[in-house]
C-alpha cells in the first residue's frame, strides 16, 4: 500500500506538485498520465527518495519514507524497482551483468542459482542469447527491456516506470507494455508509470491518474476517465 | 559580488563535502577491493606507456642540459648527481603528475561524467548502492595507488634516459654513472619526492571524481566538465608543488 499525503514540490519558486493525495493498493497497476512538464517524473522521483518534497508524507507499507537519511533509503529502496527513462544500464557491465547487479549486490544467492534466475528473465524478456552483449549494442527497446529485467529481478515489492513507452515504435511500445503488466501480475508488485501514451496506459493500467497544474484532476478506471466532463480531461484525451 | 561570493561559498563547501564523503567511506571499510584492482589496472595501463615515453626523453635531455652546463665549469662527473636529483626530487612526481591528470585522470572525469549524464549514478541510488562506495572510492583509492608506482617508474626509466646519452655522448663510464647515481640519490630525496607525490594523488582523485560525480549538461557537459577537470587537475599539481617544495626544504632541510 502506498499512501501519498498533501505532496508539494517547488523548483525556485516554479510550484510543480501542489498537494497530491494518492493511495494505492498493494497489487495495483497505476498510470500517472500528464502533459509534458507537468511533475510526473518529479513525482515518481519523491516515490523512491531520490527527491524530497517541501511538504506532505509519503508512506509505502505503512513505513514513511520523506524523513529517511540517506543510508536508510539506499536500504529500504532494495524493495523498490525503478525503470529509468533512458534505461539507464551500466555500459561498462554486459546484459546478463546488469540483471545480475541488484542479487548480486543484496540478494544471499549461490552464483548459480543467479545465473539461473537471470536466463530465466532473459527468457521472460525475450533476449535469449543476449546475455553476452553491452549496452551500446542494443536497440532503445532491447535496452528498456534490459533495464525492466534489472529493476524486477529482485522481486520488488513496488516497480516505479518512467515514461517506459517514450522514443518506442508503436510495437514495441504495446511489447513493453504488455511486460510490464505480465510482470507487475506475476510477481504482485504495485506498479507506477507515467506515460503520455493514453492508448498504452488505457491496456496496461488498472487506474490512471491524470495530472494538471500541480494537481491530481481526475483518479478512476479508464471508463470514468472518458467520461469525465473536465475540460483538461477531455482535451487530453481527444489529443 | 556578494551571490558571486555565495555560490562560490556553496561551491567550496560542496567539495569539501566530496572528500570527507568519500574518506568517511574508506575509514569505515566501505572499500570493494575488486573494483580498486580493476581501477588500477585500467588507470596503469591508460598510462603507463606515455609515461615512460616523456620520462626516458626528460632523463635524456635534462642529461645534455647538464652536459653543457658541468663542462663550462669543468664538473662533467656529476652529470649523473645532477639527473638523479633533479628526476627524484623535482621532475619524476611532477611530470608524471600531469600527465597522468591528463590521461588517467581525464578518463576517470569522463567516466564518471557520462554515467551521470546517462543517469547511471541515480540509478545506482535506486538499486540500494551507494555511488560513492561503488564508482568513486574504488576510482580514488585506485589513483592513490598507481601515481606512485608511476612516478618511480618514471624515475627508473629517467635515470636510463640520462644514463644513455652520458655514456653514449659524454663519454662518461657505464659503472661510474650508476655508482654516482646511487650515491648522489638519498632516503630524504626519495621520501621528499614521495610526500608531493601523495599530495598530487589525493588532488587529482579528489578534483576528477568530483568534477565526473557533478558532471550535468549531456554530452556537451561531459565534454565541458572533462577539460575543466584536467585544467584544474595541472593547476593545483603546481600550485601545491611550490607550497610542498618551500615546506619540504624548510622542514626537512636539504
Ligand atoms: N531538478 C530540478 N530542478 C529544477 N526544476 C526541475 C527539476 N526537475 C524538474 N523540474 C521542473 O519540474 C517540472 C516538471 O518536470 P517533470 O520532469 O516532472 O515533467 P514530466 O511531467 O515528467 O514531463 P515529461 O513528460 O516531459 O517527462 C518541469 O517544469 C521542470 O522544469
Ligand atoms: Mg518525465
Amino acid at each position: 500500500m502506498i499512501c501519498v499525503s498533501g505532496l508539494k514540490k517547488a523548483f525556485h519558486g516554479q510550484v510543480v506538485l501542489d498537494g497530491i493525495d494518492l493511495q494505492i493498493p498493494s497489487g495495483e497497476v497505476v498510470a500517472v498520465l500528464g502533459s509534458s512538464g507537468t511533475g510526473k517524473s518529479v513525482l515518481l522521483l519523491h516515490l523512491i527518495g531520490l527527491m524530497a518534497p517541501d511538504a506532505g508524507q509519503i508512506t509505502i507499507d505503512g513505513v514513511e519514507m520523506t524523513t529517511m537519511s540517506e543510508r536508510a533509503l539506499l536500504k529500504f529502496r532494495r524493495n523498490i524497482g525503478y525503470l529509468f527513462q533512458e534505461g539507464a544500464l551500466y555500459d561498462f557491465l554486459t546484459v546478463a551483468e546488469n540483471i545480475a547487479f541488484p542479487l548480486k549486490e543484496h540478494a544471499r544467492m549461490r552464483p548459480a542459482a543467479i545465473k539461473a534466475k537471470v536466463d530465466e528473465f532473459l527468457d521472460l524478456i525475450d533476449m535469449n542469447g543476449a546475455g553476452e552483449k553491452y549496452p551500446a549494442e542494443l536497440s532503445g527497446g532491447m535496452k528498456k527491456r534490459v533495464a525492466l529485467a534489472r529493476a524486477m529481478i529482485s522481486g520488488p515489492k513496488v516497480l516505479l516506470c518512467d515514461e517506459p513507452t517514450s522514443g518506442l515504435d508503436p510495437i514495441r511500445s504495446r511489447d513493453i507494455s504488455g511486460l510490464i503488466r505480465d510482470l507487475s501480475k506475476k510477481l504482485g508488485c504495485t506498479t507506477i508509470m507515467t506515460s503520455h501514451d493514453i492508448e498504452h496506459s488505457f491496456m496496461v493500467a488498472d487506474r490512471l491518474v491524470v495530472l494538471n497544474n500541480g494537481r491530481i484532476v481526475i483518479d478512476g478506471t479508464k471508463e470514468a476517465l472518458r467520461g469525465s466532463a473536465d475540460p483538461f480531461v477531455r482535451e487530453f484525451l481527444n489529443s | 559580488m556578494f551571490i558571486g561570493l555565495k555560490n562560490f561559498i556553496t561551491h567550496l563547501g560542496r567539495i569539501i563535502l566530496f572528500l570527507v564523503d568519500m574518506l568517511g567511506c574508506i575509514v569505515r571499510g566501505r572499500v570493494r577491493v575488486g573494483e580498486v584492482f580493476k581501477q588500477i589496472y585500467a588507470q596503469g595501463i591508460q598510462s603507463l606507456a606515455i609515461v615512460m615515453a616523456t620520462s626516458f626523453a626528460s632523463g635524456a635531455v635534462l642529461a645534455m642540459q647538464s652536459r653543457v652546463a658541468m663542462e663550462r665549469f669543468g664538473a662533467k662527473e656529476l652529470i649523473a648527481s645532477l639527473v638523479a636529483l633533479s628526476l627524484v626530487r623535482e621532475l619524476s612526481p611532477v611530470f608524471t603528475a600531469l600527465v597522468f591528470s591528463g590521461k588517467s585522470g581525464a578518463g576517470m572525469t569522463a567516466e564518471l561524467g557520462t554515467m551521470s549524464v546517462n543517469s547511471q549514478i541515480l540509478a545506482t541510488r535506486t538499486m540500494g548502492v551507494d555511488p560513492m562506495e561503488f564508482l568513486i572510492v574504488p576510482r580514488f583509492l585506485a589513483c592513490m595507488i598507481v601515481l606512485p608506482i608511476l612516478v618511480v617508474v618514471s624515475e627508473v626509466v629517467g635515470i636510463f634516459g640520462g644514463w644513455l646519452i652520458a655514456v653514449t655522448e659524454a663519454g662518461v663510464p657505464s659503472s661510474y654513472y650508476i655508482h654516482q647515481t646511487l650515491d648522489a640519490i638519498r632516503y630524504v630525496d626519495f621520501f621528499s619526492g614521495f610526500v608531493k607525490v601523495f599530495f598530487f594523488a589525493l588532488l587529482i582523485g579528489w578534483v576528477s571524481c568530483y568534477k565526473g560525480f557533478y558532471t550535468s549538461g549531456g554530452s556537451m557537459g561531459v565534454g565541458r566538465f572533462t577539460t575543466q577537470a584536467v585544467a584544474n587537475c595541472y593547476i593545483a599539481v603546481i600550485v601545491s608543488n611550490t607550497i610542498l617544495t618551500k615546506a619540504i626544504l624548510t622542514f626537512w632541510g636539504n
